[in-house]
């Protein structure tokens, strides 16, 4: 069996580009890849493209224009992990022996189609009721505040933290650090959730990674895959704790044990922070603190930038906005600039081992149809 | 064995993402023998319940028409 190495990384701006296309945003991220691992597309031997919003054959538009020889494309749609689950089969393939160089991109445009909520399918009867995913997060916070004592302004600080980060990334175009009374302020989107802590629903982004068969030839040293595990929800009645995050708790236990490290190893991680709850509901499924003590974790510091295990320092979600084909790769891109200590103002000191978690989707009846944890190292 | 006919409410949110519709509640409310339903809730703006609120279920109207049930708090409920 071969070991996989990420030897190239690129990712695009993130912000609202209706002028562009999802096309374009994706080349610069490929290309960015390409550069940086050292080889060109004629050296790719499959390409596999994570997309949610786009149609069909995401993946071959994008590469059209940039004169491939044909090789495989693959185009995968999991919702919001769609790009960490192209992941997962990129990385399978060279592991195989199979290829040797094949490149991860994903993508999405939401500026084009419109404000608001991700929409979800209109023949499901809950739909219609008006569910939406900030209400589905509301009613989980709703019920964690009041089993566990949090105040909104708790809740509140995951979104100036996260902002405060984002603000040092120069990818996540319109973020600006905002005050825990701003975040209050801002008009109600699913009580208790405030516009600020859910993450910007119009935003469009690419990001890419070349996978290459060890030792590859990046102008970056390459990052080893530790752990790489893709979960689905199970269908589950009755009266469910909510403020347990059921499919990310047990996707963490594979991931753990696969890469052979606990929570306590990590020096960074990049998770699915599309409202303020879903953060401290996975520092507790991600075993960083017990249940219950997430607020704790939050406001001693030890999630932010010069903390003991920053969270999201890319801005996460709530910084960068959420794409959804591309969050997955982007938060791989991040863990690779941070364990290459090449992260800027933004840089995690010392950072030898990063995870990465991404949900995906509501379908009634689960915690949530997909979700993806990797963990790397350098 | 019957549902109901009240249960314990568990969670809810009053959800604003519908400019037309305006506010509306939605909620999950636990019934004996452990069952979970989820549904809208009507309530009186102000006096939103407690979790932990006994609720009824009442006949309801969707915007569409559509004919459904909600939940609402139970005269004289207890939290």
């Amino acid at each position: 069996m071969s070991e996989a190495v990420i030897s190239g990384i690129g990712i695009s701006a993130f912000g609202k580009f209706p002028h562009l296309t999802e096309e374009i945003l994706a080349q610069t991220a490929v290309l960015d890849a390409l550069n940086d691992a050292g080889i060109t597309i004629k050296d790719v031997d499959a390409f596999y493209c994570g997309n949610a919003a786009g149609g069909h054959l995401p993946g071959q538009r994008v590469l059209r224009e940039l004169h491939t020889d044909g090789q495989a494309v693959f185009n995968i749609d999991n919702a919001c992990s769609s790009g960490a689950t192209a992941f997962q089969l990129a990385l399978d393939s060279i592991k195989s022996g199979k290829h040797d160089n094949v490149l991860v991109f994903g993508m999405d445009q939401l500026s084009t189609l419109g404000g608001g909520a991700l929409p979800l399918g209109q023949s499901d009867w809950n739909n219609r009721r008006g569910m939406v995913m900030p209400a589905l997060y509301a009613m989980r916070a709703h019920r964690y505040m009041h089993d566990y004592g949090v105040s909104p302004q708790v809740l509140a600080e995951v979104s100036v933290k996260n902002r405060r980060h984002g603000a040092l990334n120069p990818i996540a175009t319109f973020c600006k650090v905002v005050t825990n009374e701003q975040v209050l302020a801002s008009r109600p989107v699913a009580e208790p959730l405030t516009l600020l802590q859910c993450c910007p629903g119009v935003v469009d982004g690419a990001a890419a990674v070349v996978l290459t068969k060890k030792p590859g030839k990046g102008l970056a040293k390459p990052v080893r895959v530790l752990a790489s595990v893709v979960q689905s929800g199970v269908f589950e009645t009755g009266p469910v704790d909510m403020t347990e995050a059921e499919i990310t708790a047990r996707a963490a236990r594979l991931a753990y044990e696969q890469a052979g490290v606990g929570p306590e190893d990590l020096s960074l991680i990049e998770l699915h922070d599309a409202f303020t709850i879903s953060e401290l509901l996975y520092y507790e499924a991600l075993g960083l603190c017990k249940r219950g003590e997430a607020q704790h974790l939050l406001m001693s510091g030890a999630t932010s930038l010069g903390g003991q295990i920053p969270v999201n320092p890319s801005g996460g979600l709530l910084a960068k906005g959420h794409p959804p084909g591309a969050t997955g790769v982007a938060q791989i891109v991040e863990i690779c600039e941070q364990l290459q200590q090449r992260a800027g103002k933004r840089q995690v000191q010392g950072a030898r081992l990063g995870l990465s978690q991404v949900t995906g989707g509501g379908i009634w009846g689960v915690d949530h149809a997909a979700c993806s944890i990797h963990i790397f190292s350098i | 064995m019957l549902l109901g006919p009240k249960g314990v409410l568990y969670t809810y949110s009053i959800v604003h993402v519908d400019r037309e519709r305006g506010p509306y509640a939605l909620a999950m409310v636990d019934f004996e023998p452990g069952v979970r339903a989820f549904g809208p809730m009507v309530y009186e703006e102000g006096k939103e319940p407690l979790l932990g609120t006994t609720m009824q279920v009442v006949h309801h109207t969707l915007p569409d028409g559509s004919p459904d049930y909600a939940f609402q708090e139970a005269p004289g409920a207890t939290t």
